[in-house]
């Protein structure tokens, strides 16, 4: 009766006038903030900080949030018509929703992201709201040991994410690693490869890492390129942008499978949406009957990784609110703003605010729904962004890339390194070697050398410590077997490629 | 750079008070070298709110976060000494200097101290693996279990503090290094870590929710804010002496009519009702010193610090 | 099998080369420390010698692969790096205008037509959209016009 009471509590604060529009404020500018390349939920929401000064902390943070998750759902449509990445989430959904848009169906990958988005979205919702204290005092119990055993799961479960060799698979998740040991080593404090230079001090950025690589080596690559085709506008028809049913059956269980994941790493600090939309490509590649298809256009691959990142968007409430611990600058922000009114979030702030925390709820609610009706008309928009002439498009994609690289720390450098990541880019592209993979390293790899580091001094540098955790334990045991698994199903797989290679060169 | 920026110097001087009265005619950007929504970004943020009303130019506050605070605090050395590039600061414009090597501005010349806007004891918290719910028991608690005290970092004043208590308390114990001051009172709820030592504003939220014990406040008397919480002195641990601080600095070489120009100005910020309830809400308590006291306590903390890494080993290879 | 894979032994080279520089310059100038106690050096050191071995695997490979196809660009890459070159030089000593001027100038030329009249609009249409979209609506603090002091 009490959920009742405090959904009906919610509903009454999510639908007043003032926090209603303000909730359309927040989701509309995600939105655009999203579809910029480089420019993220960060940037936007320390903007708008100033603002929640003068709002109520309840209108301030539905405003903060509905960007932050406005970005998600704006992020992915860079990823799909240009093979460019709009936040750093949304880069996995470039693998197969940039063929999806090659082979014409670019509105059939915007709105299968829209309905899958919002489907993590309310995923996410449910868990927040059923489940925050369980969830809370779970989190609780994870130290750095189990940190580290399901960031390696993590890996190894997303590890097959490309298409090219084993090796050089391999190659680019560990040259992903190197690259992010570069800036101040957290545990020594130790200046890894920064010759002296200040700006790399504290690591490459993320997100210039993901436009030089994804953005701006795609752009070198399709400029004066007669295969990159270029969409007659008359073509676009309501039609051609609607999902077919085929397209449903094949995402509900994706989608259902990866809001879970997304819901799970979601609530862990530190970790976020961009691992969860790995993992949960690489869990939908492994688990499929066609793993071939993937990376050429499967719509599982587009499904997947946004309801993942879109649940973690709103899963990575529960530690921000019921323990006051950000699980990232962008969750700082959000306690920063609660904060200022005097508001500190801890595991009394459901029964102490209950407006407030069931007001936010239901304006998750409204705000995804919001969201999906904000975001379908758009397709249409966004499809005929195709039919611009290349050279006309490709000096504004780098335009923004520049500008959005340049507007998270307003340096320069930055710059720069998205230039460096560029030219590296487009050397990987002609030896073959795919970029996912370097990013996944680049992302799990310093989590994954912290966690283990932390965890061995806690551990007193007794590995058996660690295993004996039950939880980093039995990670462990599943990272084992995941691998173990994939060998064998990889070692079979390539049997049969190599059987039906050799029916056909008989045939031949 | 170096010689831009003393011949600007050298300029600022020539030019002398008429420069600082006419300061400042263009809008001041104070560099927080923070995230946003953390203790120092909310005082800056205030800081810059009263000193626009004050000045009647905009005044905006800038985050430029990294390095343990090094990378804004480097842009503000760099720049040029004229008042219009500030900075706001926390001890670690003297502990990470301590343990960073390379850093391309000398934390002693190339830094004006101007004031201090706020300051508070440090507070030791203890998570759920410890028994003790005081610090003599703590102690013996200590020496029969090693304990792991958690910090926000290499070369952060956690950090340091935290080495400092280990000395001066004679007890063995461990440092595990934590991504935040967040990441490592996580890990005290859950048990993973034992202890966690920061300004009061940082530490009390969580204290007040119950999810950390407020342990011991650092040096020999109790703190008027938090009446109830014991002093290490109180529990025979003498020889801490140091005290959590926001302060406001500038490029090196600035002019001192300006830089008591803007201490003055400072003052009457703080004087604010708002920038008041500001404080009070975050367990701190305005600054009073001038820039000369300010220079001089600044001072003699990145010469403890440096000693105190050098006797603990600290420094980083 | 008659002629080696050229681009894929450049490609395995290159890792090697790439592997090594990481970690002979991680081995001799940060600590390595043990398993249960690493230091900084460690996972550099461990990593850089693996991405070596796969550069070695695939220089292997390379001599028993037939050579693929595929244009190499040059020209386009230097100009489209140049342009973001001329964006990050520009951007904070003289502000966005030049910036956006610059970069969007020089990155018509990949095209390899030279349309004088045409690039000079749409490095004007740029800056506008870039001051409209950054600078009035979200209001971020970036400079239209500088001039350095």
């Amino acid at each position: 009766m009490e959920f009742f009471a405090n959904i009906s509590l919610g509903l009454e604060t999510a639908l007043s006038p003032v926090n209603l529009l303000y909730c359309f404020f927040g989701v509309f500018v995600g939105t655009l903030v999203g579809v910029l390349p480089g420019l993220g939920a960060l940037a936007a929401i320390s903007m708008l900080f100033p603002m929640t000064f003068h709002l109520e902390p309840t209108t301030a943070l539905i405003m903060l949030a509905g960007i932050y998750y406005g970005t998600a759902y704006g992020g992915s449509t860079a990823s799909i018509l240009l093979n460019i990445p709009g936040t750093t989430s949304s880069a996995v959904t470039c693998l197969d929703g940039y063929p999806m848009a090659q082979q014409g169906r670019a509105g059939v990958a915007l709105a299968m992201t829209a309905v899958a988005s919002f489907f993590g979205g309310v995923f996410g919702i449910l868990v927040l709201s059923m489940f925050t204290p369980v969830v809370a005092a779970w989190a609780l119990s994870f130290g750095p040991a189990e940190y580290f055993a399901l960031m390696l799961l993590g890996l190894v479960a997303a590890s097959a994410i490309s298409d090219a060799s084993l090796v050089k698979g391999l190659a680019m998740v560990v040259l992903g690693v190197l690259l992010a040991t570069v800036g101040m080593d957290p545990q020594s404090g130790t200046a890894r490869f920064t010759f002296g230079s200040l700006s790399v001090l504290d690591g490459l950025s993320i997100s210039a890492l993901a436009m030089g690589l994804f953005g701006v080596a795609e752009i070198i690559a399709s400029i004066r390129n007669t295969e990159t085709r270029r969409l007659d506008p008359k073509a676009i028809s309501l039609r051609s942008l609607m999902p077919k049913r085929d397209d449903f059956n094949r995402s509900w269980l994706p989608m259902l499978r990866a809001s879970t994941i997304g819901s799970l790493f979601g609530t862990l600090p530190g970790t976020g949406p961009t691992v969860a939309a790995f993992v949960s490509y690489g869990l939908e590649k492994r688990l499929s009957d066609e793993p071939e298809k993937f990376g050429k256009g499967a719509v599982e691959g587009v499904v997947a990784p946004e309801s993942a990142n879109n649940a973690a968007d709103q899963t990575a409430f529960i530690p921000t609110l019921s323990l006051g611990i950000p699980g990232s600058a962008t969750m700082a922000l959000m306690i920063g703003a609660l904060m200022v009114h005097g508001i500190h979030p801890g595991p009394n702030l459901v029964t102490q605010q209950p407006s407030l925390f069931w007001g936010l709820v239901m304006s998750f609610w409204i705000g995804n729904l919001l969201l999906v009706i904000l975001n379908l008309p758009l397709i249409g928009l966004w499809v005929r962004l195709l039919s611009v002439p290349y050279h006309l498009l490709y000096p504004a994609i780098l335009m923004f890339v520049c500008i959005g690289a340049y507007s998270v720390h307003y340096s320069a450098f930055d710059v720069l390194v998205v230039m460096g990541f560029g030219a590296l880019g487009y050397a990987m592209r002609l030896f073959g070697m795919p970029a996912a993979p370097l990013l996944l390293g680049f992302v799990l790899g310093p989590l994954i050398e912290q966690h283990f580091r932390r965890a061995m001094v806690l551990a007193r540098g007794d590995f058996s410590a660690l295993i004996e955790r039950p939880i980093a334990g039995s990670v462990l045991a599943v990272t084992g077997l995941v691998l173990v698994w994939s060998i064998w199903s990889g070692s079979k797989a390539s049997a049969r490629l190599k059987e039906r290679r050799l029916r056909i060169e008989d045939e031949d | 750079m170096k010689l831009m920026s003393m011949a600007l110097a050298a300029l600022a001087l020539a030019g002398g008070t008429a420069f600082a009265q006419d300061f400042p005619n263009k809008p001041v950007t104070i560099i927080v070298p923070y995230s946003g929504g953390g203790s120092t970004d909310l005082v800056g943020r205030q800081l810059a709110h009263e000193l626009q009303q004050i000045w009647g130019q905009p005044v905006i506050a800038e985050n430029r976060t990294g390095a343990g605070s090094m990378i804004g605090t480097a842009h503000v050395a760099q720049s040029a000494p004229d008042g219009y590039t500030l900075l706001v600061n926390t001890p670690a414009v003297a502990t990470a200097p301590a343990v960073q090597k390379d850093l391309p501005f000398d934390p002693k010349a190339d830094i004006t101290p101007i004031g201090m806007v706020a300051t508070s004891p440090y507070m030791a918290v203890a998570g759920a693996a410890v028994q003790s719910t005081n610090f003599k028991d703590f102690i013996t608690e200590a020496k029969d279990r090693r304990m792991f005290f958690a910090t926000a970092g290499v070369g952060t004043s956690s950090h340091f503090t935290e080495e400092l208590l280990i000395q001066q308390a004679g007890i063995e114990a461990d440092i595990v290094h934590f991504s935040s001051g967040g990441d490592a009172q996580v890990n005290l709820m859950g048990g993973h870590a034992d202890v966690y030592i920061s300004n009061t504003a940082s530490v009390m939220p969580y204290v007040n929710n119950g999810q950390v014990k407020a342990l011991v406040v650092l040096g020999s008397e109790r703190y008027d804010l938090l009446p109830d919480v014991e002093a290490s002195a109180e529990a025979g641990v003498a020889g801490i002496d140091v005290n959590s601080w926001v302060g406001l600095f500038g490029p090196g070489g600035m002019d001192p009519a300006l830089v008591d120009k803007i201490n003055a100005d400072l003052h009457t910020a703080l004087a604010s009702e708002s920038f008041q309830k500001v404080l009070s809400d975050n367990f701190v308590l305005a600054g009073k010193d001038n820039a000369t006291e300010f220079k001089a306590q600044v001072e003699a903390e990145m010469d403890l610090w440096k000693a105190l890494a050098e006797e603990r080993n600290i420094v980083a290879e | 099998m008659s002629r080696m894979d050229l681009r894929e032994f450049a490609g395995g080279l290159s890792l090697t080369l790439l592997g090594a520089a990481f970690a002979v310059h991680a081995g001799t100038n940060y600590a390595i420390g043990t398993v249960t106690r690493m230091g900084p050096g460690m996972v550099p050191v461990i990593l850089g010698t693996l991405l070596a071995l796969f550069g070695v695997v695939l220089v292997v490979g390379a001599f028993f692969r037939a050579p693929k196809s595929g244009e190499i660009r040059i020209f386009v890459p230097l100009v489209i790096l140049g342009a973001i070159l001329a964006f990050a030089l520009l951007i904070r000593p003289f502000g966005l205008f030049p910036a956006v001027f610059a970069c969007t100038v020089i990155a018509t030329f990949a095209e390899m037509t030279f349309r004088p009249i045409a690039s000079l609009i749409l490095a004007t249409v740029l800056s506008v959209a870039a001051w409209l979209i950054f600078v009035v609506a979200l209001q971020l603090p970036i400079a239209l016009v500088n001039w350095p002091v």
